[in-house]
């Protein structure tokens, strides 16, 4: 479309005369702003096709509309930027742990199970002096479990890793797991590892101790038990006998790797 | 699989009169689909896509080291000229087989594809598993194109410089990857760390085992390669000297089809 000639849609047909010249005029010569980048060429557009009568816009409002813009964006990237910094700031400065961590650490139960090799174990009393990690889960479990306990079999092969860190599993499915299963099934990862079972009542009991979610059998579309719905998190436990951590599934070996020296040391 | 055999076999018959349509082509197609299927599908194709990174790298070997060339092999020049005309790619083809830009392309496909952001996000979803399998074979493709391409004027032609090319295209670039998986000391892709282990081979012993597939399962085919391509150098140079015309190495039976090398995309 040439210069000055009036285009034929309804917007413009608002002005009566067509845009002056002088528009383009004075574009050319005001073309350095105190702002620039895209600002400056959405107001360039906006005048050019301002001077061409294709917007109905006057050249005080683009101008307004866009400093607006501009403070908004200005705004908003310092506001970000005070909040990512305060942030980063907090986060070195309070966190100790990679993992979620407790905001008023409790004690640790000490509720008293049977392990495999049939003997009474209390939690706490029998694993005095070492950081616990505590999880709740079953044998035939296809994925969380294996994973979870593969990963902190892996971590604590690893050669520097404090020597007083104990895993104590705990089974959801007394039916079947019975101490040799849990023995056999544990074995696979490290026979290190504690296997810890009751009655379906006291490992219930234990459960809500610890603040877990209570294992669930999770019924298929036939209404028949499929599988066991469980809490997938490992309860961190520090050696002065304080929970200041946990750890869902998926939870990293480098994430591990960081904050088990941590939490041993913690007496 | 089909999508390569049908359109394959269907061409076949539409050959151009007086080519005569080679069995070891066939042949090689053939060994090229069924590569691709073993590497696609079940045990491996499920172990590589959740569960194994040395599993996933033996894919990866599979679909660039043995599919790619093989598949190449396997296409009849007039076909290769028919499909790159059709699709009017012929220009690009040419462009991405250059010896520099394949290699490039190759090595910067090889790279990204194995970062760990490509592989925890392609790896989580059906699609992006396959997505990365169809990126392998094209980089494969590419790779082997100025080697054993079925248009002629796509290879190249000096021995010294297909083994220098071979060398460095496929021989240098991928030690870079492969040293980081053997010597990391933390498992760097997420999907094969959390995954359940398999036969109870740890995420690091399993990675470094991928680094080892990686750098030295393609010593075998590209210092096979450069071998024959040497003793074909020595041959032709024999022959050269002795006053007779070596014979001629052709990887397609139809070099008597004088097409014009004229861009056919135009």
């Amino acid at each position: 479309m040439a210069q000055g000639e009036a285009p034929p849609n309804s917007s413009s047909a608002r002005f009566e005369s067509p845009p002056q010249p002088s528009a383009w005029t004075s574009f050319a010569v005001s073309s350095k702003r105190p702002y620039g980048g895209v600002a400056q060429l959405v107001e360039r557009f906006g005048r050019i096709e301002e001077a061409r009568g294709s917007i109905p816009l006057t050249s005080t409002s683009v101008r307004t509309a866009m400093w607006r813009r501009h403070i908004l964006k200005v705004s908003l990237s310092a506001l970000l930027l005070l909040l990512l910094t305060a942030g980063c700031a907090g986060s070195s400065a309070e966190r100790l742990f990679s993992g979620l961590e407790v905001d008023q650490p409790q004690t640790m139960p000490d509720p008293v199970l049977i392990d495999t090799q049939g003997q009474p174990f209390a939690m706490r009393a029998d694993t005095e002096g070492s950081a616990r990690l505590v999880y709740f889960g079953f044998t035939s479990c296809p994925d969380i479990c294996p994973v979870h306990l593969a990963q902190l079999s892996d971590v604590l092969a690893r050669p520097g890793m404090p020597p007083n860190i104990e895993v104590l599993f705990v089974t959801v499915d007394p039916e079947t797991d019975t101490p040799e299963v849990i023995r056999d099934f544990l074995d696979q990862f490290s026979t290190e590892f504690i296997g810890l079972t009751g009655t379906k009542e006291t490992l219930i009991e234990v459960q809500r101790q610890f603040s877990a979610l209570v294992a669930r059998p999770a019924l298929n579309k036939n209404g028949e038990n499929q599988e066991i719905g469980h809490d997938g998190r490992v309860f961190a436990f520090a050696p002065d006998g304080l929970g200041r951590t946990q750890y869902p599934h998926p939870t990293r070996q480098t994430t591990w790797t960081r904050d088990l020296p941590i939490l041993a040391t913690l007496r | 699989m089909l999508c390569l055999i049908v359109p394959y076999f269907v061409s076949q018959r539409r050959a151009p009169t007086g080519i005569a349509n080679g069995k070891s082509q066939k042949r090689f197609f053939i060994l090229g689909v069924l590569l691709l299927w073993l590497a696609t599908d079940w045990p491996l194709g499920l172990l590589g896509a959740s569960y194994l990174a040395s599993a996933h790298m033996l894919q990866f070997l599979i679909y660039t080291m043995a599919v790619a060339p093989i598949l190449l092999l396997g296409i009849p020049e007039w076909m290769a000229r028919r499909l790159a005309g059709r699709m009017r790619l012929y220009r690009l083809i040419g462009r991405c087989t250059q010896p520099v830009v394949a290699g490039l392309l190759f090595n910067g496909m090889l790279i990204f594809s194995h970062s760990p952001w490509a592989v925890d996000n392609l790896r989580a979803t059906q699609f992006g598993s396959f997505a990365m399998d169809f990126l392998w074979l094209i980089g494969g493709l590419l790779v082997w194109a100025p080697l054993v391409s079925p248009i002629p004027e796509h290879r190249m032609s000096s021995y010294p410089g297909r083994m220098a090319y071979l060398f460095l295209a496929l021989g240098v670039v991928p030690a870079i990857p492969a040293g980081f998986l053997t010597f990391a000391s933390f498992p760097l892709y997420a999907i094969y760390e959390l995954a359940p282990r398999v036969h109870g081979l740890g995420a690091t012993t399993d990675q470094q085992l991928a680094g080892l597939v990686m750098k030295l399962g393609g010593i075998p085919i590209v210092w096979g390669t450069i071998a024959v391509l040497m003793y074909r150098w020595s041959e032709s140079s024999r022959g050269e000297s002795a006053g007779v015309q070596p014979p001629k190495r052709s990887v397609s039976p139809s070099g008597d089809l004088h097409q014009s090398s004229a861009d056919p995309d135009q």
